[in-house]
């Protein structure tokens, strides 16, 4: 029988994780998630029911070190009002999963806690991690010796805990009422891949400006789409990481499946984009000078129109590039996990930031989900929110939905010039 | 396409008829143009040569060659 207790370390998880023939990212412990300004009141209720609760304050600067705890059954994150519980604890004292609709509960919601990789060394980690499994398997003759690939990736290393992407948690967007009902959202990229089971029977509407087919051989497409449009609930316990799940989906390709293009074309599904009266539409590219008279030209053509462009500032840690450098479109940066401007970003002219290192989403099938990093991803997010805003108040649109966004970003303690006015937040 | 022709955006005041700028452009070497009305645009072919001439068409503010673009991967 399998540990799942505080102490057990992110590997001992994975590789039971592994022995289990487990096809989630669960790893058998849980989070439970409190309500708002009932920090002390849930661990209270973590007492009372049996559990050994221990806090993270205990340590020096709450830098957990798990091994620490030793028979606690709950560990509190007090920061972000959260705690772990262990999968033993779970069982044996009457904890359930799902949404808390009882009014004096303490708990918004428990959920399982998921493995979530980082960029890196991963695939070795992984390819590690897949010859101890099949050595244990061939041991104990109950897996077979060579599992699905696709069932052990993503693959990483720096296992942590959410029922979302730390993107999500983030801006919010994870606990937000909001689906994006109602709102177009246009992600002009390298297109999307069509066939992916988590955009199926969404609506979306195509057109390539590139001369491909709208299917996207390249990721960087459907990776942002994810982002901002991605479904609610993936299979298994796989983290949620779209955040406009409700909208409808305009795909225009306008980078080829090399994932370069032209800026003719970049005009070309701007004008589609406007023409269709997309509400959000969302740019994860460009290049160098400008500002550009036709890009600055294209965003007030949209701000009028009860359009936003929202564009990428770019990620070579210098000036902010076009198309984002136009005045009239809404210039995104990246932040890391940390909340800190992420070191490739680039500034000068920024409106806002957003998530953008280590941003898991959707890719092409097979490999279904994978992480990426850049301004690129940060700009989703932005996309996103934007479109659970203009769900709020069909006001909120053009330049309403630009300050509107400003207005309610979380402040950050740095420069605008490098996160504009702060973190985005979903309402 | 000819040595020395390229690929163009033209942007445009919305105080003139893009039919009529489109027009006129055409006449001073713009081959192939593509209206994007919904942002004041027209994409098209010309030799460099005729620049000038499309720059110095009533309505038209901006006459740039078309630039690489690429994902921020």
């Amino acid at each position: 029988m399998a540990s799942y207790r505080i102490t057990t370390t992110a590997e001992e998880l994975l590789l039971d994780s592994i022995e289990r023939g487990n096809e989630t990212f669960a790893t058998g412990r849980y989070i439970c998630t409190y309500k708002e300004n009932a920090l002390e009141e849930g661990a209270r209720e973590l007492t009372s029911r049996g559990l050994k609760v221990a806090d993270a304050r205990d340590s020096a600067d709450q830098a957990v070190d798990m091994a620490s705890y030793g028979d606690a059954d709950a560990l509190v994150f007090p920061e972000i009002g959260a705690a772990l519980i262990s999968g033993e604890a779970f069982q044996e004292r009457g904890l359930e999963l799902g949404v808390e609709s009882a009014s004096d509960s303490p708990f918004a919601t428990i959920e399982p806690e998921v493995f979530v990789f980082s960029e890196g060394a991963a695939a070795d980690y992984l390819r590690g991690f897949r010859r101890a499994a099949e050595v244990i398997a061939s041991d104990l003759s109950e897996l077979p010796a060579s599992g699905s690939e696709a069932d052990l990736e993503p693959p990483e290393a720096d296992v942590a805990v959410l029922g979302a992407t730390w993107g999500l948690a983030a801006c919010k967007a994870s606990v937000s009422a909001r689906t994006g009902r109602g709102i177009s959202v246009a992600i002009l990229d390298t297109g999307l891949d069509l066939r992916h089971p988590d955009f199926a029977g969404r609506s979306i509407v195509t057109r390539s400006f590139v001369g491909q087919p709208v299917q996207d051989l390249h990721s960087h497409g459907t990776h942002c789409t994810g982002t901002a449009c991605g479904t609610k609930a993936p299979p298994g316990a796989t983290p949620r990481y779209g955040i406009g799940y409700g909208t409808k989906i305009y795909i225009g390709k306008v980078l080829s499946n090399s994932g370069s293009s032209v800026s003719g074309s970049v005009l070309d599904g701007m004008n589609w984009a406007i023409a269709n009266r997309c509400t959000v539409i969302s740019l994860s590219l460009g290049g160098g000078g400008g500002p550009y008279a036709y890009y600055t030209a294209a965003g007030a053509a949209a701000l009028k129109k009860g359009c936003l462009i929202v564009a990428a500032a770019g990620n070579n840690a210098g000036p902010t590039l076009a198309p984002a450098n136009s005045p009239t479109i809404m210039s995104v940066a990246s932040l890391d996990n940390t909340l800190r401007p992420s070191s490739f970003s680039n500034f000068g002219k920024v409106e806002i930031a957003a998530p953008g290192r280590d941003v898991f989403s959707s890719v092409p099938m097979p490999t279904r989900y994978g992480l990426k990093s850049g301004t690129s991803m940060a700009t989703p997010h932005v996309a996103g929110c934007a479109a659970l805003w203009a769900q709020t108040n069909v006001n909120l649109r053009g330049m309403a939905l630009w300050k509107k966004l400003q207005a309610t970003s979380r402040p950050l303690p740095f420069p605008p010039s490098r996160v504009g006015s702060g973190l985005v937040q979903a309402p | 396409m000819d040595e020395g022709t390229q690929r163009w955006i033209v942007t445009v005041s919305p105080a003139r008829p893009i039919d009529d700028i489109v027009r006129e452009l055409s006449a001073r070497g713009l081959t192939d143009p593509q209206v994007l009305g919904e942002i004041g645009c027209i994409l098209g072919s010309a030799e460099s040569a005729c620049v000038p001439g499309l720059r110095s068409v009533s309505g038209v503010l901006d006459v740039s060659p078309e630039v690489p673009v690429t994902a921020f991967q």
